[in-house]
């Protein structure tokens, strides 16, 4: 797994994998992951999508085998969108896909309104609405202890079936449950109450690329009328319902997302050739 | 890219592994041919890394491993040990080999000489277990001595991806085999390209499917029958073409072809030890 040295302080962790024909000029797409995952959350989506993409998956800054960050590390969403393009620049890739999944789809959708020039097309799956309300913001003390009390662990089993809905094989979700268990307290203390809550509502008025939105039709991030709301605040999107009752829909769907996500960018490269 | 060190040796390898992280996935060593390295197996990777650990190094000498001189004492058991030695820093025991061209060739000596290891066999594309053509080795050291590696790639590669590939892909490919370092080449045609592995066959008592074109330049159908009907429990699929390098011109065949292999194979472990009894 190549690593690098982002910025001070920083060793970012990432994948590149590629499996298209060595003598083509493929595009990029760059995988977002979300709260207290990591680039390998992405299993399922990359055969489907490396024969015809290349594709760059690392680990957030605090997540997976990149750095950890101190709890009082101060997070911002500029701080992350400014790793994922220093990487990019370092990989030579001027202009890519985004696809961003839960969190990473926060992030995402600041990345693709801030960084018009680098953004062709975004997918946002299972993400929660711009503006997470004062329900969230409110529950954060509560949140904040536990992790300081108890680590990351109890947390991801308490909220697991949530995230990944009733289908999910239960091996699955033991794995789910420990892998998102080994995140780093002070990581998690200090994202939670900074990103994972971010209004982003001012952001999504500015995204101008063609974007698609997944969601399933009983996600308790958020209705579809919800979702509905802010996605058709931005101009060129569209969005895709699929049944179930998982949040994390690019886990718990991921062959149907990465389908979706492949025919949604060859229509939109089609459509602005 | 991961490095395994050993003395003289830095062998280079990936690992591609999609599968669903709480299931214990078997395992696939990939063997590519001379002038190549594990980077070949590209078009094969969307079908297997789903389901399998997927292991394909680089083979000592060729891509990123390290170059050997042209007096190295070439033999199959140094070759088969490398690809041990790099399953034993893996943690794993037992896998599926999956081989084309000259790793053809190591691979049924690694299956009859390791039986313990190799679950299943595939051979694609791979010369016959004698292979004719050894006298012409001092003329071949001589045109990569004088001419370097990519002359003897350009001269030989339409008999090797056949009349159907894409010019840029024949040139990229042309390209990548003149990479190989001239050393290497010398002492792998000497020793390694025309090894007689008939001995062998008998002794490989897995599983074995063996994949050619039926107009392929290595050797008629005819003649793969003879040597593959040695192997006890192996069968011969023969796809359409006139390419001898059917695991890179063929990729999506082969692949589903492994892939039904080994499922049925599994499913049937029964029948499989009553048939090698």
């Amino acid at each position: 797994m190549p690593i690098f040295r982002s910025a001070a302080g920083l060793d970012m962790h990432y994948e590149v994998d590629d499996y298209t024909d060595p003598w083509t000029a493929p595009d990029t797409i760059l995988l977002l992951h979300g709260n207290c995952e990591s680039g390998a959350a992405w299993y399922g989506w990359v055969p489907m999508l490396a024969r015809r993409y290349r594709v760059v998956r690392p680990d957030m800054r605090g997540h997976g085998r990149s750095t950890t960050m101190a709890r009082d590390f101060p997070w911002t969403l500029d701080v992350i969108i400014d790793d994922y393009i220093r990487l990019m620049d370092h990989l030579g890739v001027d202009r890519f896909h985004l696809v961003g999944a839960k969190i990473g789809g926060t992030v995402a959708r600041a990345f693709a309104a801030r960084r018009t020039n680098r953004v062709v097309t975004l997918t946002l799956i299972g993400t929660p609405p711009p503006n997470r309300g004062k329900e969230a913001t409110e529950r954060l003390p509560a949140w904040t202890k536990d992790f300081a009390d108890n680590g990351v662990e109890p947390w991801a089993r308490r909220t697991m079936a949530g995230r990944l809905g009733k289908d999910f094989p239960p091996a699955g979700v033991e794995w789910w449950t420990q892998f998102m268990g080994r995140t780093s307290r002070e990581t998690q203390i200090g994202f939670i109450s900074t990103i994972a809550c971010a209004d982003i509502t001012a952001d999504v008025a500015k995204i101008s690329c063609p974007t698609l939105v997944i969601t399933t039709e009983e996600s308790g991030l958020a209705s579809v009328a919800q979702n509905r709301a802010w996605q058709q605040t931005i101009p060129h999107s569209k969005l895709l319902v699929l049944p179930g009752n998982s949040y994390h829909v690019a886990v718990s769907d991921a062959e149907k997302c990465a389908q979706a996500t492949l025919d949604f960018i060859a229509q939109s490269s089609h459509d602005t050739v | 890219m991961p490095v395994l060190k050993s003395p003289g040796l830095d062998m280079h390898y990936r690992v591609d592994d999609c599968t669903d992280p709480w299931t214990a996935p078997e395992t696939i060593l990939l063997l590519h041919g001379c002038a190549e390295s594990g980077i070949v197996w590209y078009r094969w990777m969307p079908q297997l890394v789903r389901k399998f650990r997927v292991v394909r190094p680089d083979m000592r000498g060729f891509g990123q491993s390290t170059p050997m001189a042209a007096d190295f004492p070439w033999t199959l058991d140094t070759i088969i040990d490398d690809y041990t030695r790099l399953m034993d820093h893996l943690g794993i025991e037992k896998f599926h080999l999956v081989s084309a061209k000259i790793g053809g060739t190591i691979a049924r000596a690694f299956a009859a000489r390791r039986p313990q290891r190799v679950q299943t066999l595939t051979l694609i594309g791979t010369p016959l277990a004698r292979r004719p053509g050894f006298e012409l080795v001092p003329k071949l050291i001589k045109e990569f001595e004088t001419h370097g590696a990519e002359h003897w790639a350009r001269r030989t590669m339409a008999s090797r991806l056949g009349g159907f590939f894409p010019p840029e892909g024949v040139e990229w490919w042309t390209k990548f085999m003149g990479c190989a370092a001239v050393s290497t080449l010398m002492g792998f045609n000497k020793h390694i390209n025309y090894a007689d592995v008939t001995p062998d066959l008998p002794n490989i008592v897995c599983p074995t499917q063996v994949i050619v074109t039926n107009e392929s330049g290595l050797g008629s159908v005819e003649h793969t029958r003879t040597w593959q009907q040695l192997i006890p429990d192996s069968t011969l699929l023969v796809l359409p073409g006139n390419s001898y390098h059917v695991a890179a011109t063929h990729a999506e065949a082969c692949a589903e072809a492994v892939m039904k292999f080994i499922e049925k194979k599994h499913m049937k472990p029964d029948m499989r030890q009553r048939k090698t009894a």
